[in-house]
C-alpha cells in the first residue's frame, strides 16, 4: 500500500512539469529528433516565429517513427481542439498521406517540407497550404559559378565534377545546375564526372584516381559537403587543397571552416530555421484568414526556394547570422523564396 | 485477551496478505486509472472521443505485437526480431496487395508465423539463447526488407480500398481496433481453455517439472514463438495500412515498446506469470502514457525521460514478485 502512494506521489510530482495550453493558436513543429543540429534548428526557427507572432510553440519528436509522428500530430490536434497549425518534416516521403488525411478530417492548416511522393499533390487538399523544398538546379548554378571564379585565371580552366546518388532527383537538379552555369562560360572545361552516392569516402577515393588522369584541374565541384570534403582530403594528399577548390552543398559547419581557410568555393547553406519560420508564418496566415488557400496559384502550391548562398565573399557574415545567431525573417512575404514549381 | 490479540493479528495479516495476493493485474489496472484520472484533469480533451479514438489506434498496433512478445516472455524468453518482422510484413504487404489483393493479409500472417516458428527452431533444435537468436534473425528480417526495397513503399492507388479492412469502421468503432480486440480474444481463449496455452504456462514456470509431467517442450516453445510472429506480423498488417507504405525501419520502436507493453501489464520478465490480460492493460497504458504526454503539453526534450521513468515505477507497482524469487 505503501508503495502505491509512493509511487502516485512521484507521478503527480513527474508530471508537474506539463504545461498549460494557452489561449493562442498553437504552432505545431512535427520534425524527426532533436539530437541532429541541422533538426534541431527547426525548433529554433519555430521559436524566432513564435516570438514575433505571440504563439505558443509545441515542438513534436518522432524519433524515427512514422506512427508516433501521425499520432502526435493528432494529439496535438485533440489538446488545442482544432486551434493548431503545423510545419511538418514528414519521417518518409510516404507519411504525408496519412498526415494530409488526418488533417484534413480535422481542419487544420499544415505545410510540409522535401519529399513527397509524386502522385499526391498539395493543391487537392483544401488545408494543405505548401509543400517546399530546396532548389537543386540554382544551388548547382551558384556553386559552380564560384567555383570557376576561383580558378587562377578566373572563368577559364578545367574541373572535374563528382555527383550524388544519380537515381536521386536532388543529384540530377545540382548536376543540370552546373551544365546550365557550364553552358554560360565557353572557357571553363568539364575534364571527367563521376558518382560517388554523396558518400565522403567514396568521394575521396574517386577524386584521387580522377586526379592520376587530370593532375592540372583547377577546381573539383561536388553535390553535397560530405563529397566535398572527401575530395579535399584528396586533393590534399597531393598537396593541392587550397590551390585547387572545392564546392558543396548543405552548409555544414565542416565545408563552411574550409571556405573560411580558402579551401572551398561555396556551398548551400539549407536554412532550417528559414524552413520552420516560413511553413508557421504561411498556415497561420491561412487559419487567420489572411491568405485564401484555394486563391494560392497552383504553381506555388508545391515549389523549390531558393536557400542560402554561401561564398569567400559573405562567409564571415554567414556564420555571425545564420551559424552562430539568427538573421531577421521576413515573415510577410511568404513567397519570397520562391524559384520554380514542383510538377 | 490473548485470543483477541490473536484475532486482532490474524485480521492484519488477512489484509496484508490479501493484498499480497491480489494479482497484479489490479495494480496494472489502478495505475491505468490513476493516469486516465491524472491526464483528464490536466486536460478535460483527454477523454474526448477524437483523442479516444487516437489512444485505440496506437493501442491497437501495441496490443497485437504485444501479444505475441507476451509468448515468449511467458516462456521465459525474448522476441527481439517483432521489429525487423513488422517492417519485412509491412513492405511485403505494400507490395502484394495490389496483385493479392485481400489475400495478402492472410499470406503476411502466414509469413509471420513461418519466421516466428524459424526463431523458435533455433532457439529449441539449434539451442541458441532466444536473446541471441532473435537479435539475429531480427536483422535478416531488415535485410531482407531492404533488399526487397531500399526506399519507402507507397499502396498503389487502386488497392486503397482494400485496406478498409483495416482502416474502416463497423459499428461506429474503427476496424484496427476491432480487430486487435478479436486477435486478443482469440489468443485470451488460447491462454485459458487450451492444452498448448496452459501448457506455455507451465514451460514458463518450471521447465523441469512440466519436463517430468510430460510436457513436450520442444514444441511448447516453438508456437510460443510462432504465435510471437503472428503477432508482430498482425501489427505490421495494421501499421502499413494505417500509414499506406512500408519500408525497412518501420518497425524498429516496436522492439523495445512491445516488450514495454507486456511488462507494464504487469507480465515477469522470468517467465510463467501474467499473459494476455495484462498486456491488454498495457497496451492501453502505454498508449495513453505516450498520448496523455502531447495532450497534457509535457516538454518535449522530458518526454522520453518521462516515459522512461513513468515504465519503471509502473513495473515496480504492478510487477508480481510473489512468484518470482531472484529478479536477474
Amino acid at each position: 500500500m505503501r508503495k502505491l502512494f509512493v509511487f502516485m506521489a512521484l507521478a503527480v510530482l513527474c508530471l508537474t512539469a506539463i504545461g498549460v495550453a494557452g489561449e493562442k493558436t498553437a504552432l505545431g513543429v512535427a520534425i524527426r529528433t532533436l539530437t541532429n543540429p541541422y533538426q534541431d534548428n527547426y525548433r529554433v526557427g519555430g521559436e524566432l516565429f513564435a516570438k514575433v507572432s505571440g504563439q505558443e510553440l509545441v515542438v513534436l519528436t518522432c524519433e524515427g517513427s512514422s506512427e508516433k509522428q501521425v499520432n502526435d500530430i493528432k494529439s496535438l490536434v485533440a489538446r488545442t481542439k482544432g486551434d493548431v497549425v503545423f510545419m511538418i518534416d514528414p519521417n518518409e516521403a510516404t507519411d504525408v498521406l496519412p498526415i494530409a488525411i488526418a488533417l484534413e478530417e480535422a481542419g487544420v492548416y499544415y505545410a510540409t517540407w522535401w519529399n513527397k511522393p509524386e502522385d499526391i499533390n498539395a493543391w487537392d487538399y483544401p488545408h494543405w497550404v505548401t509543400h517546399m523544398s530546396f532548389d537543386g538546379i540554382s544551388a548547382g548554378i551558384f556553386t559552380a559559378t564560384e567555383l570557376f571564379k576561383t580558378f587562377p585565371t578566373p572563368n577559364k580552366g578545367k574541373f572535374i565534377a563528382i555527383q550524388g546518388m544519380l537515381s536521386n532527383s536532388i543529384a540530377q537538379d545540382r548536376f543540370n545546375g552546373v551544365q546550365q552555369a557550364l553552358a554560360k562560360f565557353p572557357d571553363v572545361q568539364m575534364v571527367a564526372t563521376e558518382s560517388a552516392d554523396w558518400d565522403r569516402t567514396k568521394a575521396y577515393d574517386k577524386v584521387k584516381s580522377m586526379l592520376v588522369a587530370n593532375p592540372d584541374i583547377d577546381g573539383v565541384w561536388c553535390a553535397n559537403d560530405n563529397m566535398g570534403l572527401g575530395a579535399l582530403e584528396a586533393l590534399r594528399e597531393r598537396g593541392l587543397a587550397g590551390k585547387v577548390k572545392v564546392t558543396g552543398t548543405d552548409g555544414t559547419d565542416e565545408l563552411i571552416d574550409a571556405i573560411v581557410k580558402g579551401e572551398a568555393a561555396a556551398t548551400v547553406y539549407n536554412d532550417s530555421k528559414f524552413q520552420a519560420g516560413i511553413s508557421l508564418a504561411q498556415t497561420l496566415a491561412a487559419k487567420n484568414g489572411k491568405l485564401v488557400v484555394a486563391d494560392i496559384p497552383k504553381e506555388k502550391r508545391q515549389f523549390f526556394c531558393s536557400a542560402v548562398n554561401v561564398s569567400q565573399a559573405n562567409v564571415q557574415d554567414i556564420i555571425t547570422n545564420y551559424i552562430k545567431g539568427s538573421t531577421v525573417y521576413d515573415y510577410e512575404d511568404l513567397f519570397g523564396s520562391f524559384v520554380r514549381t514542383m510538377e | 485477551m490473548t485470543v483477541q490479540a490473536e484475532e486482532f493479528e490474524g485480521a492484519k495479516r488477512t489484509l496484508a496478505g490479501r493484498l499480497k495476493e491480489t494479482p497484479s493485474i489490479y495494480f496494472s489496472i489502478a495505475v491505468l486509472v490513476f493516469f486516465v484520472l491524472l491526464f483528464y484533469w490536466h486536460e478535460p480533451a483527454f477523454l474526448e472521443s477524437y483523442n479516444l479514438g487516437i489512444i485505440g489506434l496506437s493501442a491497437a498496433i501495441l496490443l497485437t505485437v504485444g501479444i505475441g512478445q507476451c509468448w515468449t516472455i511467458v516462456t521465459g524468453g525474448i522476441d527481439l526480431s517483432v521489429g525487423g518482422l513488422i517492417s519485412l510484413v509491412s513492405v511485403i504487404f505494400v507490395l502484394t496487395v495490389g496483385t493479392l489483393g485481400l489475400w495478402a493479409y492472410p499470406f503476411c500472417l502466414l509469413i509471420g508465423a513461418c519466421c516466428g516458428y524459424i526463431n523458435g527452431l533455433l532457439l529449441t533444435r539449434i539451442k541458441i539463447p532466444s536473446f541471441i537468436a532473435t537479435l539475429g534473425t531480427g536483422g535478416i528480417f531488415v535485410s531482407v526488407a531492404y533488399l526487397i526495397t531500399p526506399k519507402a513503399v507507397s499502396v498503389p492507388g487502386g488497392s486503397i480500398k482494400l485496406l478498409n479492412v483495416v482502416n474502416g469502421s463497423t459499428f461506429g468503432q474503427k476496424n484496427a481496433i476491432l480487430l486487435s480486440l478479436l486477435f486478443f480474444l482469440v489468443f485470451f481463449v488460447i491462454q485459458y481453455f487450451t492444452p498448448i496455452g496452459r501448457n506455455i504456462f507451465y514451460v514458463g514456470s518450471n521447465i523441469k517439472m512440466s519436463w517430468l509431467s510430460g510436457v513436450n517442450i520442444v514444441s511448447t516453445k516453438n508456437v510460443a514463438f510462432t504465435f510471437s510472429g503472428i503477432g508482430a506480423a498482425a501489427a505490421g498488417l495494421i501499421l502499413a495500412s494505417r500509414q499506406f507504405s512500408g519500408y525497412p525501419t518501420i518497425g524498429a520502436p516496436y522492439i523495445l515498446s512491445s516488450i514495454a507493453t507486456v511488462v507494464l501489464g504487469g507480465t515477469a520478465m522470468t517467465g510463467g506469470a501474467g499473459g494476455m490480460l495484462n498486456t491488454l492493460i498495457g497496451a492501453v497504458l502505454m498508449s495513453v502514457l505516450q498520448n496523455g504526454m502531447t495532450v497534457t503539453g509535457v516538454d518535449v526534450y522530458l518526454q522520453q525521460s518521462l516515459l522512461g521513468t513513468m515504465i519503471i515505477l509502473c513495473v515496480w507497482v504492478s510487477f508480481d514478485r510473489n512468484k518470482v524469487e531472484i529478479v536477474k
